[in-house]
């Protein structure tokens, strides 16, 4: 009686187990496609081309400031005078 | 049996689950690290000017000058001790120190340009001619032998103090110097990663820094600490400048430089993104001839005018990819 119980238990955990993961593995198969689906972009539309391309070389445009380093380009403010020499 | 089975299956399933969730993650991550790179050059001028900050090589300069002025008038009082009837040299002395005090004030107030003009139109005037004057008025009041002697000696001490003084401020000069030069020279370093994130050749700006640490900032520490006087350390100091600042033939230019080396990259990769369908004729005509520029003046000391014929050509280039960049299909 208890080893028919013990029995009927065990298939019950081993049925759980399987439903679990039968879920638990339809939702990865889901989530992977889902990144798969954002990694391998359709080929983009003309237009869309055309975007990324003004939206790389407008990223690039605020690097373009230029400058000299202020009090470095015209000389050094170490005198170069020297002292009375002995008498 | 079946329950180590059941917690093998649970703990299997959980592993998928965190992976299949860390596979969603990982691109977002990369996507903002990229975006707040994207921010970088934003205040490019802003830290430049930040990192230049020079009020402490303005106040060791100040601290130079000072040992100058303190020796020069103390040797004057000494000749006055000896011999009074040259009080009037006195006024020298008043004028030199006057002038230090102005300097300082300069110094104080961080003003770079004010304290190197004031200092070459009128405080190294002045002190050229103290010496041949003190010198000359010495000789034609006849001292005896004795006097003389005494007046050697006292100079000879003050002398001693002198060397100590402006050992101590040439030091303090060259160390604040190299501290300057690497604030400046990380904020180049910012950049440059901002660029590589963009996808930016950036070798050759990366290259020039490494030129300049080993040609400019090593060589300025190693003579630094090898010096064992103020004279060693001056030559030192002046045969090393990272940008302008050497009157002799000393100078890398590493503003000029990195920036037509930045320009260059950055109109590379905009070619390369558009298909090579951007004019640059003017930014390219302007970036050849500050190349010309530089290449005229070398390593020597420019001039303002030959800093405008330079920079001028450097901003216009800058100007020119800007301009070049809002139509990018030559129009």
């Amino acid at each position: 009686m208890a080893a028919n119980r013990n029995k009927h238990k065990n298939k019950l955990l081993i049925g759980i187990a399987g439903i679990i993961i039968l879920i638990i593995a339809v939702a990865a198969l889901l989530l992977g496609a889902q990144t798969q689906q954002s990694a391998a972009a359709p080929p983009m539309h003309p237009m869309q081309t055309v975007n990324s391309t003004l939206s790389q070389l407008s990223n690039l445009t605020q690097y373009l400031n230029v400058t000299d380093i202020p009090n470095y380009d015209y000389g050094s403010v170490l005198d170069n005078q020297t002292v009375p020499s002995s008498p | 049996m079946a329950r180590r089975t059941f917690v093998f299956l649970s703990a299997l399933s959980a592993m998928m689950l965190c992976l299949a969730f860390a596979a969603n993650i990982v691109p977002s991550t990369v996507y903002s690290s990229i975006s707040s790179n994207a921010s970088v050059g934003l205040n490019y001028r802003a830290a430049l000017i930040a990192a230049a900050d020079n009020s402490k090589v303005l106040s060791s300069a100040a601290q130079f000058i000072s040992c100058k002025t303190n020796f020069t008038a103390t040797f004057i009082d000494q000749v006055n001790d000896e011999v009074p009837s040259l009080s009037n040299l006195t006024s020298l002395s008043g004028n030199l120190l006057q002038q230090t005090a102005q300097l300082q004030l300069y110094a104080n107030e961080k003003n770079y340009s004010l304290f190197r003009d004031y200092m070459i139109s009128t405080y190294n005037p002045e002190l050229k001619q103290i010496g041949p004057a003190v010198l000359s008025s010495i000789r034609s009041a006849n001292l005896t032998a004795n006097a003389t002697a005494i007046l050697r000696a006292e100079y000879n001490s003050s002398r001693q103090s002198y060397a100590n003084c402006s050992f101590s401020a040439v030091r303090s000069y060259a160390l604040n110097k190299i501290q300057t030069y690497d604030n400046i020279t990380a904020q180049y370093d910012v950049q440059i990663s901002g660029l590589d994130a963009q996808g930016v050749d950036t070798s050759a700006m990366s290259s020039l820094l490494q030129n300049a640490t080993a040609q400019v900032i090593g060589p300025l520490s190693q003579g630094l600490n090898k010096s064992t006087n103020s004279s060693q350390l001056l030559a030192v100091v002046r045969q090393h400048c990272l940008f302008n600042e050497c009157s002799s033939a000393s100078n890398y230019h590493l503003a000029a430089r990195f920036e037509i080396a930045k320009l260059d990259a950055i109109m590379a990769k905009a070619q390369s993104v558009a298909n090579g369908t951007i004019n640059f004729t003017n930014a390219t005509e302007s970036i050849g001839a500050a190349n010309s520029a530089l290449a005229s003046i070398g390593s020597s000391h420019y001039n303002q005018s030959l800093h405008l014929v330079l920079w001028d050509n450097i901003t216009y280039a800058s100007k020119a990819i800007r301009a070049a960049l809002a139509r990018p299909k030559g129009g």
